[in-house]
């Protein structure tokens, strides 16, 4: 980010773990849920992120820095000399290397993308966990999802072969 | 984050809405959906919802596939003729299960040459495993579909390939057990309704409605550890054995097999055991094996015969 320029509306975000991070109001409208708090009149000086802790907000935080629009007067500079595509590009190369993260963070940025509604994070978090799993077999996406098989062997074995083409 | 089971990498996907979200970017292939809906109860529930497909066609843009098309194509392989015929939109998302009927009013009309004929169609489709089954019946000679009729409650049809057997003037398809009933589409009366079937068996794929004498139906069932067959609701049960199946040898994991479909013609039930086909016939509970193969899903019988006039 470049220094922050005088005029612009702050907004503090607290996480449940004590933290707080002072953030442009434009960033934190990234989120539409913080939007409509802001656009309510429901935001205070602080508002408190009740279920994401410290580490995942500074992420979320992270994310939407990136991702705030840079149009109008303030952002005028890099879009005067970047190509939107270039933009777009540079954006695809940081997201791809943004979510290199583990397993749990990943959940847990999906979890606080779904809460804070942001699109774009919910898209490249979730787009990223079908992409690991969509090749893999029945028994690799159970063991990576902790998801237990509750079919009976004779259920599984219906559905495999009412729908035979599918696991070819 | 607060987690609600420990801290479980997969917390979020305790969730039905987030696993929902992540679900919807599953690739728009074909396969996508049926493969995803064989890893768990759950996943399988998500699925099938209907507000999963709507949001589904929406995040791809594109309509789901789940084995559906805006339309049925009817085809006569004698003659070659193909008839494509655009379904309700009613029909357009869920299972759908089609039969064509012969609608020929002419007295002379003897069923088994009715190329040419007028025809109707009779669709069934569930939705949703939370909303009744629907059925609607299209006639070709006004190009129109009727009402759309309703069952009382929602029932678990099978989802797979089964056909429905037509017994007098209506249509009957098994649900998920034998014992959980039977669906009957009645034409006369117009109504669909969930009859009680009988205690038995809960062996996928281990029944078949078959019409009983009277005119009422029955099921056939087969039994789970013996090659039996079990009769219902004639007034004993009978267990007939068939000496022409490969015997199940004790302490041997018991083999894949199910119904695959009966035959009206015939009074003929076609199994499926050890890769191999067989076709019973109930009343002399004679059997033949008719071929091998290590991959039968569905199977219909298609009868050869000489159109009239066609010289061959």
């Amino acid at each position: 980010m470049a220094t922050r320029e005088a005029g612009k509306k702050m907004i503090m975000l607290k996480s449940p773990d004590g933290m707080e991070f002072e953030v442009e109001e434009a960033v934190a409208m990234e989120s539409q849920t913080i939007r409509k708090m802001i656009e309510d009149d429901c935001a205070d000086t602080a508002i408190l992120i009740p279920n994401i802790n410290s580490k995942i907000l500074s992420r979320v935080i992270e994310y939407c820095n990136k991702h705030v629009p840079t149009t109008g007067a303030t952002g005028a500079a890099a879009s005067d000399t970047v190509a939107p595509a270039a933009l777009a590009e540079d954006l695809k190369i940081w997201d791809a290397e943004f979510i290199k993260v583990n397993r749990a963070t990943r959940f847990d940025l999906i979890q606080a993308a779904s809460y804070l509604n942001i699109k774009g994070l919910l898209d490249l978090t979730s787009q990223t966990t079908i992409d690991t799993i969509s090749d893999n077999s029945l028994e690799e996406i159970r063991s990576f999802l902790s998801t237990k098989n509750d079919y009976l062997p004779e259920e599984e074995q219906t559905i495999r072969r009412e729908n035979q083409w599918a696991f070819q | 984050m607060i987690r609600r089971r420990g801290s479980s990498p997969a917390a979020a996907l305790e969730d039905d809405d987030m696993l929902g979200e992540i679900l919807l970017r599953l690739p728009p292939r074909p396969s996508s959906l049926p493969r995803a809906s064989a890893v768990c109860k759950r996943w399988r529930g998500l699925i099938t919802d209907h507000g999963f497909h709507r949001r589904f066609y929406a995040h791809h843009h594109k309509p789901p596939l789940l084995g559906m098309n805006a339309e049925v194509l009817v085809c006569d392989p004698i003659t070659g003729d193909r008839r494509h015929v655009p379904i309700p939109p009613e029909f357009r998302v869920g299972y759908v299960k089609g039969t064509v009927l012969c609608a020929a009013h002419d007295k002379g009309h003897v069923h088994g040459a009715c190329h040419s004929t007028p025809f109707k169609v009779v669709l069934l489709v569930m939705c949703h495993n939370d909303s009744p089954p629907l059925a609607s019946v299209y006639s070709s000679e006004s190009d129109t579909w009727g009402d759309i009729f309703s069952a009382k409650a929602p029932c678990p049809i099978y989802s797979g390939g089964r056909l429905s057997t037509l017994v007098g003037n209506a249509f009957y398809w098994p649900l998920m057990h034998a014992n959980d009933g039977i669906l009957e589409f009645d034409l006369d009366r117009q109504s669909l309704d969930v009859l009680e079937g009988p205690p038995g068996t809960d062996i996928p794929l281990g029944h078949q409605i078959i019409p009983a004498k009277d005119g009422t139906i029955g099921i056939a069932m087969l039994s789970r550890h013996y090659h039996d067959i079990q009769m219902w609701p004639r007034k004993t049960i009978g267990t007939h054995s068939i000496p022409e199946l490969p015997p199940q040898i004790e302490g041997e994991k018991p083999w894949v097999k199910f119904i695959l479909g009966y035959d009206e013609d015939t009074d003929g039930i076609i199994l499926y055991v050890k890769h191999n086909v067989y076709m019973v016939q109930l009343k002399s509970m004679q059997c033949r094996r008719l071929f091998g193969s290590w991959n039968v899903t569905h199977y219909h019988c298609f009868k050869s015969f000489y159109a009239p006039g066609v010289s061959m």
